[in-house]
């Protein structure tokens, strides 16, 4: 055979496989396909048969297995059976997590209504200092019934235990996604809040004891922490949701700080924290003094971290006062800056004040006139950034000091 | 040309166009096979070991709408418990996306800050998301989750009620009511309209409770619930209250409230102007009555707001109230002491040794009330004014008492 005649045949055999696939293409195209993946595509498509779309009465019988006997779906022991054919069935993890912890929350209803329904009754009449009607115990226990369940579906679920939103608010709390960590963390993190509210005995009193014990709660958690988590993850936890974190996090809500800057005084406050603890309550008077003295050092270093503008700002805007008082002028609907000169007066009255007060070539009469001119003074500066019923709260609320400007009368003729 | 060569020429041609016209059709129709989606979820599925059969059941039922979904589900044949469980579990779960991104804690943002307090109207809006979804899963499951069995049992722990078939009903308008109080309450202080918009609110709270509930249910969920009990709880936390004394002491109370509102919510609130602090006065002398005469004159130094600080610290030590009132009159007794010695010619070694005398005496007294333990810990929180007794109580050596 000829080149050319070898060409000819085989030119000729491959438009006769062109042509049978053409018509295979033609008659494919023409109709939708079998296999098309979902209701939603199918839709887009020409339209189908009416019943094509029609769920068939037996399609769960069909796909999933017979599942007739409805107490036979409840018990635990039927889980992994369940979600086997659940996942052969195609069921999307959100819904996976949707059926389990309905079942669970189910299976563990009645011992948790039996929990409640034991405690003694709320002492309704007495403010709790946890606010609520739950005694310590039925707190424990019902946490400890939630951590149960948690763990239940991290056994069956695995992965698909946590959506994405899950793992969202841990990756911002705790800079962590593996539940393998997280779980641990949570729980121990749970505890030691619980050990801390029963710490914190009265509102509004603590005394040294209470301190130490609370120093010594914190000291605990932070050892459980490290027995939990890598120091890299540990770091991660204590730049989101440690203790000086949440500080500096609550003095920085009108700084609008960068990720640097929060991570310079983040520094500076672990180091202050570690040394003399959250606040001064159940110090000695010794202890606040030197308290006071590194707080000032404090200051120092963060001007030194920020530079000389920005620190400027940030110590307007993360002053307890102005934090307050722009409480107020939000809600007023008033511009933050009368917040700033509310806090700025606060300030420049109490120096005034104590100088009046130092003056001894004034007569107590004197010395009196003075502070009641200042008083009244104040309370027109007042009125003036926050309006007449910005200053009648103010008065009530933050601004008692106003009242004591002028030193109450009697006690002792 | 030759026949043959004029034979190949056209079928070259018709392979190319041929050829040309399958590739074009490949592009614009592509077939099943072609068509896989790439998703994470294929992907996902396809790494699960089941049989192909199955797989297409969700796929065939899903839908975005959960009404749609339900009722595939349901046509399907799957058991209704199953059914509600998957309906009720994916409403939560799309409805917690909804609800934390509006609070600002679903995890979006910046770690290093802090989410804003919800307002008002971030409350409300909060509020009909939740409504929404509960009534979806009413209207879809036939099951209600305010009135499942842990709900009521909470519930029935918190007001107190006997008719139990009314729990559903008082949770919403509890919480409604609760949560739209709570974000005039976040502030810490009541501003005149946040005032009168609170007590219309409490209206309309007693209104919807008085339709709903029996007049005995309703007095027992106001003595725990209402505006006025939770204010009447922080004014009396020094107190320390029994439960009978509290129930005497609340219906005057009400009247109280309603006639003078809070004007802070963390605190308890000092009177301000004479009107309400002659009927504070009035208030305390009607308690007094209902009282025996020792616990009218606790409730009455519990009450002093300038008690405040000795009140917590005395609780916190488990000493009795009375003990504050002794307290204050030695405070006050430093001024007089120290007037003794300003006064012209007092400044003199009898007069100094007599002071100093009586500030040993004062701090003496001071321990015996507090205990050793008790009055180090009056130093460190609320006893600072007793620096003033030890300067006076020092021996002259130390320059104590001036000279």
């Amino acid at each position: 055979m000829t080149r050319r005649a070898m060409l000819l045949s085989v030119s000729l055999a491959t438009n006769a496989i062109l042509i049978a696939a053409a018509w295979h293409h033609l008659r494919s195209t023409a109709s939708p396909g079998p296999t098309t993946p979902s209701r939603e595509i199918s839709s887009t498509a020409p339209a189908p048969a009416a019943d094509e779309n029609a769920i068939p009465p037996d399609l769960w019988v069909k796909t999933v297995g017979p599942t007739d006997d409805e107490a036979s779906l409840t018990g635990a022991e039927n889980d992994a059976v369940l979600l086997a054919q659940l996942r052969a069935a195609g069921f999307p993890p959100e819904a996976l997590r949707g059926i389990f912890r309905h079942r669970l929350d189910e299976r563990f209803e009645a011992e948790e209504v039996a929990l409640i329904s034991t405690q003694p009754p709320a002492t309704y009449w007495r403010l709790d200092r946890y606010g609520d009607y739950d005694t310590q115990e039925m707190r424990a226990a019902r946490r400890a019934l939630s951590q149960r369940k948690s763990a239940m579906m991290h056994d069956l679920l695995g992965d698909d235990a946590y959506g994405p939103l899950q793992r969202r608010i841990w990756a911002r709390n705790y800079g962590i996604t593996d539940p393998d960590r997280v779980l641990p963390l949570e729980a121990a993190l749970n505890n030691f809040r619980e050990m801390e509210a029963e710490a914190r005995a009265t509102p509004l009193a603590m005394l040294p004891e209470d301190r130490e014990k609370l120093e010594a709660i914190s000291e605990a958690r932070a050892r459980e922490i490290a027995a939990i988590l890598t120091p890299e993850e540990q770091a991660a936890y204590e730049a989101r949701s440690g203790p000086s974190a949440v500080q500096v996090q609550f003095r920085l809500q009108d700084f609008n700080a960068s990720e640097a800057e929060y991570h310079a005084l983040l520094e500076l406050q672990t180091e202050f924290t570690e040394q003399w603890g959250n606040n001064p309550i159940g110090l000695t008077r010794e202890q606040r003094e030197a308290r006071a003295e590194a707080e000032k050092q404090l200051q120092a270093s963060i001007e030194s971290a920020l530079g000389p503008d920005r620190y400027t700002d940030y110590a307007a805007r993360s002053d307890m006062t102005y934090l307050m008082v722009k409480r107020l002028t939000d809600h007023l609907g008033l511009p933050p800056e009368n917040a700033l000169t509310v806090a700025a007066l606060q300030k420049s009255t109490r120096e005034q004040q104590n100088q009046i007060n130092r003056d001894r070539t004034l007569s107590l009469e004197a010395r009196e006139a003075r502070l009641i001119e200042l008083q009244t003074q104040t309370r027109q500066a007042v009125a003036t950034a926050l309006t007449a019923e910005g200053a009648e709260v103010y008065a009530d609320s933050f601004g008692q000091w106003i009242n004591f400007i002028v030193p109450p009368k009697g006690g002792g003729d | 040309m030759k026949p043959a060569s004029l034979l190949l020429t056209l079928s070259l041609a018709a392979n190319l166009v041929g050829g040309g016209f399958l590739l074009v059709q490949k592009l614009a129709h592509p077939t099943a096979s072609d068509a896989a989606v790439p998703s994470t979820t294929v992907a996902a599925n396809a790494a699960r070991d089941r049989p192909a059969a199955a797989r297409s059941f969700w796929s065939r039922v899903a839908s975005d709408d959960f009404a749609t979904l339900s009722q595939n589900l349901r046509d399907s044949g799957m058991p209704p418990s199953l059914v509600n469980a998957v309906i009720s579990g994916l409403i939560h779960e799309r409805y917690a996306d909804r609800l934390t991104a509006m609070r600002g804690t679903d995890g979006s943002g910046n770690y290093w800050q802090r989410p804003n307090m919800p307002g008002l109207r971030e409350q409300e809006a909060y509020l009909a998301v939740q409504r929404e979804r509960d009534e979806l899963i009413i209207r879809l499951t036939g099951r209600d989750p305010r009135a499942s069995p842990v709900r009521l049992a909470v519930a029935q722990r918190i007001y107190g009620i006997a008719d139990l078939s009314k729990v559903p009903d008082l949770a919403t308008i509890d919480s409604d009511y609760e949560s739209l109080l709570s974000a005039y309450r976040v502030n810490g202080f009541y501003t005149k309209s946040d005032q009168a918009a609170i007590a219309l609110l409490e209206q309309e709270r007693a209104a919807d409770l008085a339709a709903l509930l029996s007049p005995a249910d309703l007095r027992e969920y106001q003595l725990r619930r209402s505006g006025a009990a939770q204010r009447l709880q922080r004014e009396l936390i020094y107190f320390q209250p029994t439960e009978e004394e509290y129930r005497q002491l609340f219906p005057l109370f009400q009247d109280f409230n309603r006639d003078h509102p809070a004007k802070a919510s963390f605190m308890q609130d000092r009177p301000s102007g004479d009107a309400e602090t002659q009927a504070r006065s009035a208030l305390i002398a009607s308690w007094a009555e209902q009282l025996d005469p020792e616990r009218a004159r606790e409730l009455e130094l519990a009450l002093k707001a300038e008690n405040a600080g000795n009140n917590a610290i005395l609780t916190r030590l488990g000493l009795p109230l009375s003990t504050s009132g002794r307290l204050n009159e030695i405070q006050a007794s430093y001024r007089e002491l120290v007037r003794k010695i300003a006064v012209p010619g007092g400044n003199n070694t009898e007069t100094r040794d007599s002071v100093r005398a009586q500030a040993v005496a004062a701090l003496q007294e001071v321990e015996s009330l507090l205990g050793a333990e008790g009055m180090a810990a009056y130093r460190a929180t609320q006893g600072v004014w007793l620096r003033g007794f030890d300067q006076l109580a020092a021996p002259p050596s130390t320059g104590g008492g001036g000279g």
